[in-house]
């Protein structure tokens, strides 16, 4: 086992890490956002933004405790863009149910996000399950924090739109019952839109019976609906005017939220890809995707919608006949098509389930080192709309990243520490649970 | 995109001879030694030459390339399908395994594809004695598939390679006393309990030396099963042990010693860092099962919750053959219609998805047994000073599957136990528990020319097999991809 002794002296030596957000790290090798590495790096912290990346010699503020790892890597921490882990459960059995939020299911002390942290993971995009037509809100946290509010991290991440049908439904159901939902609320705006402003015209009528003058009040609030044709009263209506699933459905339509359209296959991308049209929202919406829709590759690249790519990384088809299978490794599919890609863990089954084996596994099946580590770090950030603040060792983003002992795709090396927005919330050799793991004692 | 088997094998002629060499960057002899800039020379389908530094002669393999032995499955279902229990009793100590393997199961290519080139194919786990496991070469056999292609199963090697005895609480699962009937009705399967398990290879032991005596003095009618068990007591084949909770350890352990059992192995092991030092102490071997995950639920070749959840709730434009593999049974009324599996329904599934664990009483056995299980296991075992090998189980049974032989050594790796000494568990270490130490396992003049070539350290996430070679005859080539 590769001994950690060489630390020791230092972290004795370095007195108790502090949590004003500010810190300085320098070590043997920093990663830097392009996939290249700078030998004996230093990254400097303050107020839990990144300040300077440079080498060796690169000046500490006189304020900033400096830590340093001679053998250690440096390394921006793996980001998983779409999850429904860390929930309790991952769908409320309403179809149309915008108004929901994870934060309000997210466990923190959940076991999840204690093993997520130990193996250098350091944001997780948490959204509503498949399961659902619109599925509600969701966060991008950090797998540390006593509460929702400290792990936040990003928010709003965006809302779920499931395409696929979900468990038990037929495709045609699916798009039936999203269908009806977007007829249903142009049907409801439209009488809302009346009803304001017939209500409206009453009250002009009041305030003229009693003699009032029109009132100075402006209206601060926007018009709530800014999609689709014209109707009497569409300018009146405000927020306060729907009711949550309307308002939630609204905000989809009007581009106000980002949208995370679940497609697992190639089929469901192509229905995707018209109701997207349809409706303007292309271009502020991420695909989720399983392998299988890697026959959709090209479509997805004409779309120029980037793919959130969950589950396993093949896709296995068998001959009927002969029974013979034939395999497709959807990330190269994805890269050779020039789609942008974010890859997920695979929960349950040990390796798949953290990210630098998926990033490690990319890299032996052809896709270019710097595609598949951005695919864990850059283009996670770049789906949540959090580009150049999460993802990256650069000036200017978040202090957060993670020291491990060697490189973080190699199967033997162990996260050290990680920082989180300047702040130390890892440290291997203070972590029980995994010594007694170690130690053979798990019950 | 990624040609699963070798069709390239025009362009490849020179290692279709009869005789050819190869020559590495690195060669992992397969007990632990690296040679530097070796040369291996085959002919006729064993290595004839291992030569390091010298001057090369062999076709040179791509820089960064590093060679091992064909890894060695020391424990696996591969090929043992559906209909392999015989639930008609509980000691089926004669029943052979290379009676009913199908040597064309997807699950041999899956194996070479992931650089395994010889396994132990193990009976099931339901019965107290469970019949005798063969060794096979994962490529080279006649395919009786229409469409396969040459010599595209597996050989069957070795038909009598190890008797297999189940402790624990597989034989015993689903037994129990129908209601209104008393305990003693014939109409049940015993044994119901780990300790009736225990009793059921006590009493067949003392017949066959029963049976052995009366042989002996000619009063003995010929007993298929009798004669296996005296074949074990007297040494002449290994007995494997499945025990994977402590105390079912030190049972194998008392077992061996109460019968004088002269060649035996424990198998899977899972609480094995529990009972580490009995079994150091005791100079047996160990062949591990699967490696467990971080929180010891899941076993890392099981089915993951959204293949369950197919399962449960098949789409309905598919899947309707898996409805089939329930008999027609209404599986989808098991779902509770809140979104998470009902547990029992769960439980049920695992019991009766054979697809996921070819051997059927597996899946649930790693479930309820598994709780004390550490991805550590290796590392401990090691410290220990347990003897030991690793096998990948149902490794291969899935294409998808993540647990291959190799994925298993470098969870050993993940979790604490160097490199160079992982590598002879799935190589050298696991052909001799397996009794082929002789003939594969290492890179040495006179053994069978199994090879694996990697596109860089063998035990490194990023590498993948190039190029596999089974008895000296290409059986997979990706160099060209690459």
């Amino acid at each position: 086992m590769r001994t950690l002794a060489f630390l020791l002296p230092l972290l004795v030596a370095a007195p108790a890490f502090a949590q004003d957000g500010s810190v300085a790290v320098r070590a043997g090798t920093v990663m830097l956002p392009d996939g290249s590495t700078l030998e004996n790096g230093t990254v400097v912290v303050q107020g839990g933004r990144i300040t300077a990346v440079g080498g060796a010699d690169l000046e500490i503020p006189f304020d900033v405790v400096l830590h340093e790892f001679p053998e250690g890597v440096v390394f921006a921490g793996f980001h998983e863009a779409h999850t429904s882990d860390g929930l309790d459960r991952a769908n409320e059995s309403v179809p149309i149910a915008p108004f929901l939020h994870v934060r309000d299911s997210i466990d923190p002390v959940s076991f999840y996000f204690e093993d997520e942290l130990r193996n250098g993971t350091v944001a997780i995009g948490i959204i509503p399950g498949n399961d659902t037509v619109l599925g509600g809100s969701g966060v991008v946290v950090a797998p540390y924090g006593m509460t929702v509010e400290q792990m936040t991290v990003h928010a709003p991440m965006g809302q779920k739109l499931a395409i696929g049908p979900q468990r038990g439904w037929s495709r045609a159901s699916q798009l039936a019952e999203l269908r009806e939902a977007v007829a249903k609320l142009h049907a409801d705006l439209r009488v809302l839109g009346q009803a304001k402003l017939d209500g409206d015209a009453a009250d002009e009528d009041q305030r003229r019976i009693a003699g009032e003058d029109a009132t100075d009040e402006e209206d601060h609030d926007q018009p709530v609906v800014r999609f689709g044709d014209d109707f009497p009263g569409k300018d009146a209506l405000r927020a306060a005017d729907l009711d949550d699933a309307q308002l939630g459905l609204v905000r989809v339509l009007n581009g106000d939220e980002r949208l995370w359209v679940w497609a697992p296959t190639a089929t469901d991308v192509q229905h995707a890809r018209l109701w997207l049209d349809e409706h303007g929202l292309t271009g502020n919406s991420v695909l989720v995707v399983t392998a299988a829709a890697w026959k959709a590759a090209d479509v997805i690249a004409e779309m120029d919608c980037p793919v959130a790519l969950i589950g396993g990384l093949w896709d296995v088809e068998r001959d009927p006949v002969t029974r013979k299978e034939e395999r497709h490794f959807a990330p190269l599919a994805f890269h050779e098509a020039g789609v942008i890609f974010s890859v997920g863990s695979e929960k349950g089954r040990m390796g798949p389930d953290r990210l630098g084996y998926q990033t490690a596994v990319m890299i032996r099946e052809g896709v270019p080192r710097a595609a598949a580590l951005a695919a864990v770090t850059a283009v996670p950030a770049m789906l949540w709309g959090a580009d150049g603040k999460l993802g990256v060792l650069e000036e200017g983003a978040d202090g957060t990243f993670v020291v491990l002992d060697g490189d973080p795709l190699a199967a033997e090396s162990r996260v050290l520490h990680v920082w989180l927005r300047g702040e130390h919330a890892y440290d291997r050799s203070q972590d029980e649970r995994l010594q007694r793991l170690l130690e053979g004692e798990n019950e | 995109m990624i040609p699963v088997l070798a069709c390239t094998l025009a362009l490849l002629a020179p290692q279709q001879d009869s005789s050819f060499s190869l020559t590495v960057e690195r060669l992992h002899v397969g007990d632990g030694t690296v040679l530097e800039n070796a040369t291996v020379t085959i002919q006729d389908g064993r290595i004839t030459a291992v030569v390091a530094g010298g001057e090369s002669d062999g076709e040179a393999a791509p820089s960064g390339a590093e060679l091992t032995p064909g890894l060695v499955d020391a424990f696996s279902f591969m090929g043992i399908g559906n209909a392999t229990l015989e639930q008609s009793r509980e000691t089926t100590a004669s029943l052979r395994v290379a009676d009913t393997a199908d040597l064309d199961d997807a699950a041999f290519r899956h194996a070479v594809e992931a650089g395994v080139t010889s396994a132990y194919l193990s009976p099931d786990s339901l019965n107290v004695f469970g019949g005798i496991g063969a060794f096979v070469k994962t490529s080279g056999g006649a395919p009786a598939d229409l469409f396969a292609d040459a010599g595209a199963a597996a050989r069957m090697v070795e038909p009598v390679a190890s008797l297999k005895i189940v402790l624990g609480s597989d034989p015993s699962r689903g037994n129990f006393t129908p209601r209104g009937r008393f305990t003693t009705s014939f109409n049940q399967r015993r044994p119901n309990t780990r300790m009736g398990t225990v009793w059921v290879v006590r009493r067949d032991f003392y017949r066959a030396m029963d049976y052995r005596a009366r042989k002996e003095a000619g009063e003995a009618l010929y007993d298929r099963d009798l004669e296996v068990l005296v074949a074990a007591l007297e040494g002449r084949i290994p007995v494997r042990f499945q025990a994977r909770r402590s105390h079912d350890l030190q049972t194998a352990l008392r077992l061996r010693d109460e019968f004088d059992l002269p060649n035996v192995l424990l198998e899977e092991a899972t609480e094995g860092h529990l009972a580490a030092e009995v079994v150091a102490a005791a100079g047996v071997p160990v062949v591990c099962g699967p490696a467990y995950d971080a929180v010891a639920r899941a076993v890392a070749s099981g089915p993951s919750l959204a293949e369950l959840r197919l399962l449960v709730d098949p789409p309905p434009v598919c899947c309707e053959d898996l409805h089939e593999e329930f008999g027609g049974e209404p599986v989808g009324e098991a779902h509770d219609h809140d979104g998470d599996l009902n547990p029992v329904a769960l439980d049920l599934l695992l019991t009766l998805a054979p697809r996921y664990g070819a051997a059927s009483g597996v899946a649930p056995g790693r479930r309820t047994e598994g709780r004390n299980a550490t991805p550590a296991l290796a590392q401990l075992l090691a410290g220990a000073g347990v003897d030991f090998a690793l096998g990948g189980a149902e490794a291969h049974d899935d294409a998808l599957s993540e647990a291959s032989l190799i994925h298993q050594a470098r969870t050993a790796v993940r979790w604490g136990l160097p490199a160079e000494q992982v590598l002879p568990l799935v190589t050298s270490r696991a052909a001799e528990l397996c009794g082929r130490g002789d003939s594969v396992g290492r890179i040495e003049a006179g053994y069978d020319a199994d090879l694996v070539l990697w596109s860089g350290p063998p035990l490194d996430s990023a590498s993948r097999p190039l190029l596999v070679i089974v008895d000296g005859r290409v059986v997979l080539d990706n160099r060209i991809d690459s």
